[in-house]
């Protein structure tokens, strides 16, 4: 009997063969794609961090390579490290090979004077100044004079085989030096071959009469060639007199001859010490500024700009004793870099003063007469000894500094970061560290030698002040966040604050969901509680093709459709906001006016008639906006945005009356709900139908009165949202994006959220509405709460899909990174911004990896909400499964 | 512990509703006793309440939005998208300063023009309809859109001609214009061929008929001439190209290959 099954057949007792195969086969399919899935998104993950992680790497060295020299003025060495030039104090150039320091040729000043002889009677040397790309020497002499001359390396490849005669290099053997020039073995293929360009000086150029004491030279900057007139510029202290000298050159077309001409326009000085001996002297932002760095850390600035320099303003670069000891420009010449005897850098910069109140009064002279001011941007405490020299790269904003230790330091002064710091090959005393022009090398000059150590810089514009922090950059006159990756000239600075993104992914998000949550949150109450079954299944496909559609087409329709048409319609919109629901809750009021039984009988057709209040509503609002806007915008919402004339009434109602809507809501709901239902109670239904339309009316002329009333309040005290909160109206704006991201969103929480209201045991359903609660009440009270978690879930995977919504945003939203509510501009998001850079982006530069970090960030913050919902929907679960 | 609190105020108000109702009612029923005898909670207005109807059209008018939403784009898309598969209407506009326009109507904007009367006048703003025309023929007009007023246009100056055309060149853009003559160059057979260089023969012929004397032979040229007249048959086209504004002579040849 145990055998027989029922129905007398013999029950097999063993599982077939087939069935465990498969069993086996699909546990383990499963198995590879769980496990798959996860290391895919983890392979996701680690490239992303591959890419972004050397952003966070910190300089690294060679060891040094130490030759010996004598004690020159200033070196520099070529792009290779081939060669290196010296200037000693008499103004000889000498050249030396970098390998073993040999002197392979010099170049003594007065070789190239057309004079010539009179090497004793002549000028000495009292000042000299390297340009930040050690290209330009300047000299100036006792006599008032000053020369210049151009320092260029001649590097050229060449194939083994046209080696001048007795000249050998190989593998074993690779460098050999011939006739001022060396030669390096590069491979079988090519030879490199270097050459100190021997220095053309310029006629001495004369700028007064008493000795030259500080000087600063700016090459002619135009990058044309073809131009047949140059125009530098020369800032000089002579005697006591402040000089700027104009030297145009003229170059004859048919002769190729050159005629220079030297303007001076000059002003006194202002003394600030016995010697009348100022540390330095620069051009700032072109030639706009003269700065004069004196050592006791008086920073006088002059204004250059009308022509003749005029003394401006004085600051103090010290506090207490300490004393400046070297001074320089940084890279783009808009920010002056001061060393301290304490060890600390600080940059000064030169900002427009207009709107900044000048803050600490007690220092700063009477707010400059010229509109700026020079401003202490970054201080950064670089070392603990007195710094002796500071230079800038010629490619990035680092600057190099040297300390009295004997220790050089790496200083990205953007974000006043130290990046790092490195001890000196301890060959004699150091007297300064610069870079090569390249960028790659450090040099080191010393009393007797000069040292190079190879480094690799990484990358100092990446670090958590300038994604996160505000950041003071050139030619602003306050820290900000900005973005601003690509630049028009190599020496602005990248700006990679991530801010502005993450904020206008926010904001597409926020504005996103106040107008898609509502919509398909209680459009899906709607389909699974009030509609019968049959008509349900034909509408939910409907609002799922939604889904169906490409987010490109959304995104053009927005921007070349729906654009013009908002513009032309903007305040017809923004009314529609409020009458569209409006008109469909009166609507309601009015079906309440007819009779129960006709209510019943019309059941069928109240979605046809809710159809039909639409197309009202949208009538109307289009109706009535003209009329007010004529009344508070002066005739054009778009111009009152952007004009900031006519009363500010209007703007504050927009922004107020939401906030009004839903206060004085809570307000008839909360405390006044027991009012409604004593009210209900006593009388019959026609008379509480008519009394609620009237407390409808009243509620609605509350709301527009309220909102007018604390509006118009404001407008008085002067508060005005335009410039502020509103701004120019821009037709890609957040409002468009808005409506365009609750496509893509809408459909999503819909279906989620109808499946979870469906999901909700209709025996809780059916016990609520036996126990005479009504349909209504059932929904709000029993199924919505029950639903839940759902609902919940729902609204979080549609955050998640408008966080990482690409197209719409790229096209509809402007691409603007600024950081403001305002929803009538536009803004950039993480992910247009990926889409957009991402494919011009140099591989491996600093600007790539930080795309992958903004990739990562969204990764996160599309993981954070997608995690967060899960959280509180397995919550949620958890209390429904006790229903 | 979360889950009892959660709980409570969801069936708080259920509670105090329905002893809202109980109180209520007695209220009621002892304040108006004689009017309708005893008044349930369930003729009364509560239960209208307690439907909540507007709140119900409220849940619903969302639905009916997002419904038009997807309508509404669908529409758009094929409204804007389809009519590339049809031509578009084209309106031959008579001017009242006796020019023609040809053009597509594109759209009806209510557009405000200023207009200045007189060197000192007030300048008044007026509104009036305008249409967008899409003109083409950039050629000759220089331009290929043009917004054209009703005042604008001479009494009943707005027609649709059947023949009028619309024919994307390569260069120059569109053409819209009324064909003047359609004509077609056709092949000629072999035997008309011959009979054409005959009558190239007979012209030769009637060169000589000037120069000749005698009349024998100028009856054999007669003879000759009234044998080529009977077979040739007239192959005659005469067009006139008038290249004016609107109207613009249309030429289309057919391929004699």
């Amino acid at each position: 009997m145990a055998g027989d099954a029922y129905t007398g057949l013999r029950r097999r007792k063993q599982t077939p063969w087939s069935v465990t195969f498969g069993d086996a086969v699909a546990s383990r399919i499963i198995a590879v794609g769980g496990i798959g899935t996860i290391a895919a998104i983890l392979l996701v993950v680690l490239v992303l961090l591959g890419t972004a992680l050397p952003l966070v790497y910190r300089p690294s060295y060679q060891d040094w390579h130490t030759v010996p020299a004598t004690d020159y003025q200033h070196v520099g060495v070529d792009d290779n490290g081939l060669l290196a030039w010296g200037m000693t104090a008499d103004g000889t150039l000498e050249v030396r090979g970098l390998h073993d320091g040999t002197l392979i040729s010099q170049f003594p000043l007065t070789n190239a004077t057309s004079e010539g002889g009179a090497e004793a009677d002549g000028p000495s040397i009292t000042c000299s100044y390297v340009s930040i790309d050690r290209a330009t020497l300047a000299l100036g002499f006792s006599d008032g004079t000053f020369r210049v001359t151009d320092l260029q390396f001649d590097t050229r490849l060449m194939s083994p085989g046209d080696l001048p005669e007795g000249v050998s290099v190989n593998a074993e053997s690779p460098l050999a030096i011939q006739d001022a020039t060396i030669f390096q073995w590069i491979d079988a293929s090519g030879v490199r071959k270097s050459m100190f360009a021997p220095p053309q000086w310029s006629p001495p150029r004369s700028l007064g009469d008493a000795p030259v004491v500080a000087l600063d030279y700016l090459p002619d900057s135009s990058a044309n060639r073809l131009a047949t007139t140059t125009e530098a510029h020369a800032l000089a202290v002579v005697g006591q007199e402040l000089v700027l000298a104009k030297i145009s050159g003229k170059t004859n077309r048919l002769t190729r001859k050159v005629t220079e001409t030297v303007t001076t326009e000059r002003c006194s000085l202002e003394v600030r010490n016995t010697e009348a001996q100022p540390l330095r002297i620069m051009l700032m932002s072109g030639t706009d500024h003269g700065l004069v760095v004196w050592p006791n850390g008086a920073l006088d600035r002059y204004s250059l700009s009308a022509g003749t320099p005029k003394f401006i303003e004085s600051q103090s670069a010290v506090v207490g004793d300490a004393v400046v000891n070297c001074a320089a420009p940084l890279l783009a010449r808009q920010n002056l870099l001061c060393g301290l005897n304490n060890g600390r850098l600080q940059g000064w910069m030169v900002v427009r003063s207009a709107e900044q109140p000048p803050a600490q009064t007690e220092t700063t002279p009477v707010a400059s007469a010229d509109g700026y001011q020079l401003v202490l941007a970054h201080d950064i405490q670089a070392s603990q000894q007195a710094l002796i020299s500071v230079v800038s790269s010629e490619q990035t904003h680092v600057a190099v500094t040297a300390d009295a230790a004997g220790h050089s330091q790496l200083v990205y002064v953007t974000t006043d970061t130290l990046l790092s710091e490195k001890s000196s090959s301890g060959e004699g005393d150091l007297q300064s560290v610069n870079f090569d022009p390249s960028g790659n090398l450090l040099v080191a000059r010393s009393s007797n030698a000069i040292s190079v150590v190879e480094v690799d810089i990484g990358h100092p514009e990446a670090s958590w002040k300038t994604y996160f922090g505000r950041v003071w950059y050139e030619g602003h006159d306050q820290p900000k966040y900005i973005w601003q990756s690509s630049s028009g000239t190599e020496k602005s600075e990248i700006k990679l604050s991530l801010m502005p993104l993450v904020f206008g992914t926010l904001k597409a998000t926020v504005y996103a969901m106040i107008i898609s949550v509502p919509l398909a949150i209680l459009a899906a109450i709607y389909t699974s509680e009030f509609l019968s079954p049959a008509v349900r299944g034909r509408i939910k496909p409907v609002i799922e093709l939604m889904a169906s559609l490409p987010s490109v087409v959304l995104g053009y329709i927005a921007a070349l459709v729906v654009a013009p048409y908002l513009q032309e319609h903007l305040l017809a919109v923004l009314i529609g906001l409020v009458i569209v629901p409006l008109t469909f809750v009166l609507a309601g009021h009015l079906w309440n006016l007819l009779a129960v039984d006709l209510i019943v009988r019309l059941q069928p057709w109240r979605l046809p008639a809710m159809a039909a209040c639409l197309p009202i509503a949208i009538v109307f609002s289009a109706w009535i906006a003209g009329p007010v806007e004529d009344l508070m915008f002066g005739g054009s919402l778009i111009q009152w945005l952007g004009s900031g004339q006519g009363s500010a009434v209007g703007g504050w109602m927009i922004l107020l009356m939401p906030a009004v809507i839903v206060l004085v809501c809570l307000v008839v709901i909360g405390p006044m709900g027991d009012f409604s239902r004593s009210a209900a109670i006593s009388r019959t239904p026609k008379g509480y139908a008519l009394f609620s339309l009237l407390r409808l009316a009243v509620v609605a002329v509350t709301v527009m009165f309220l909102t007018w009333a604390i509006s118009a309040g404001l407008s008085l005290g002067g508060f005005d949202l335009r410039g502020s909160f509103f701004d120019n109206y821009q037709d890609r704006n957040a409002l468009l994006v808005g409506g365009a991201l609750g496509f893509c969103v809408i459909p999503i929480i819909y279906t989620i959220s109808d499946d979870a209201l469906q999901a909700v045991p209709s025996s809780l359903r059916s016990a609520s509405l036996g126990c005479g609660a009504t349909p209504w009440q059932t929904t709000i009270r029993v199924v919505v709460p029950s639903a839940m978690s759902g609902l919940f879930s729902a609204v979080m995977i549609g955050l998640g899909r408008a966080v990482g919504e690409t197209m719409v945003v790229l096209m509809a939203a402007g691409n603007t990174p600024v950081m403001e509510w305002n929803p009538f501009n536009g803004f950039r998001t993480l992910s247009a911004t990926l889409a957009t850079e991402l494919p011009e982006a140099a591989k491996g530069s600093t600007h790539f990896r930080t795309l992958f970090l903004a990739a990562l960030l969204l990764f996160f913050l599309t993981l954070i909400a997608n995690t967060f919902a899960e959280f509180v929907r397995i919550r949620f679960r958890k209390r429904a499964s006790q229903l | 512990m979360t889950d009892t609190t959660a709980s409570s105020p969801d069936s708080d108000p259920a509670k105090k509703t329905t002893s809202d109702v109980a109180t209520a009612t007695t209220t009621a029923a002892a304040s108006q006793p004689a009017e309708r005898g005893r008044r349930s909670a369930l003729q009364s207005g509560f239960s209208l309440l307690a439907r909540g109807e507007p709140q119900i059209w409220f849940t619903g008018g969302m639905l009916i939005l997002c419904l038009a939403m997807i309508v509404g784009l669908l529409g758009l898309i094929l409204v804007s998208g389809l009519p590339t598969f049809w031509p578009k209407r084209l309106d031959l506009i008579a001017l009242d300063d006796g020019q023609l326009e040809i053009g597509q109507p594109q759209k009806l904007q209510v557009r405000t023009v200023s207009s200045q009367t007189g060197a000192e006048g007030p300048q008044k703003k007026e509104t009036r309809p305008s249409r967008y025309y899409r003109t083409a023929n950039a050629d000759i007009t220089g331009q290929h859109f043009r917004w054209i007023d009703p005042d604008q246009t001479a009494a009943n100056g707005i027609a649709s001609p059947e023949w009028a055309m619309v024919v994307e060149r390569e260069t120059w853009g569109r053409l819209h214009g009324l064909p003047l003559s359609l004509t077609e160059t056709i092949p000629l057979p072999e035997d008309t061929l011959n009979e054409l260089r005959q009558l190239d023969e007979f012209i030769d012929l009637i060169g000589t008929l000037r120069s000749v004397d005698s009349t024998e032979e100028m009856s054999q040229a007669a003879e000759e001439l009234t044998e080529l007249l009977v077979k040739t048959p007239p192959v005659v086209t005469v067009q006139s190209a008038q290249r004016d504004r609107g109207t613009v002579d249309l030429r289309i040849d057919g391929h004699s290959s």
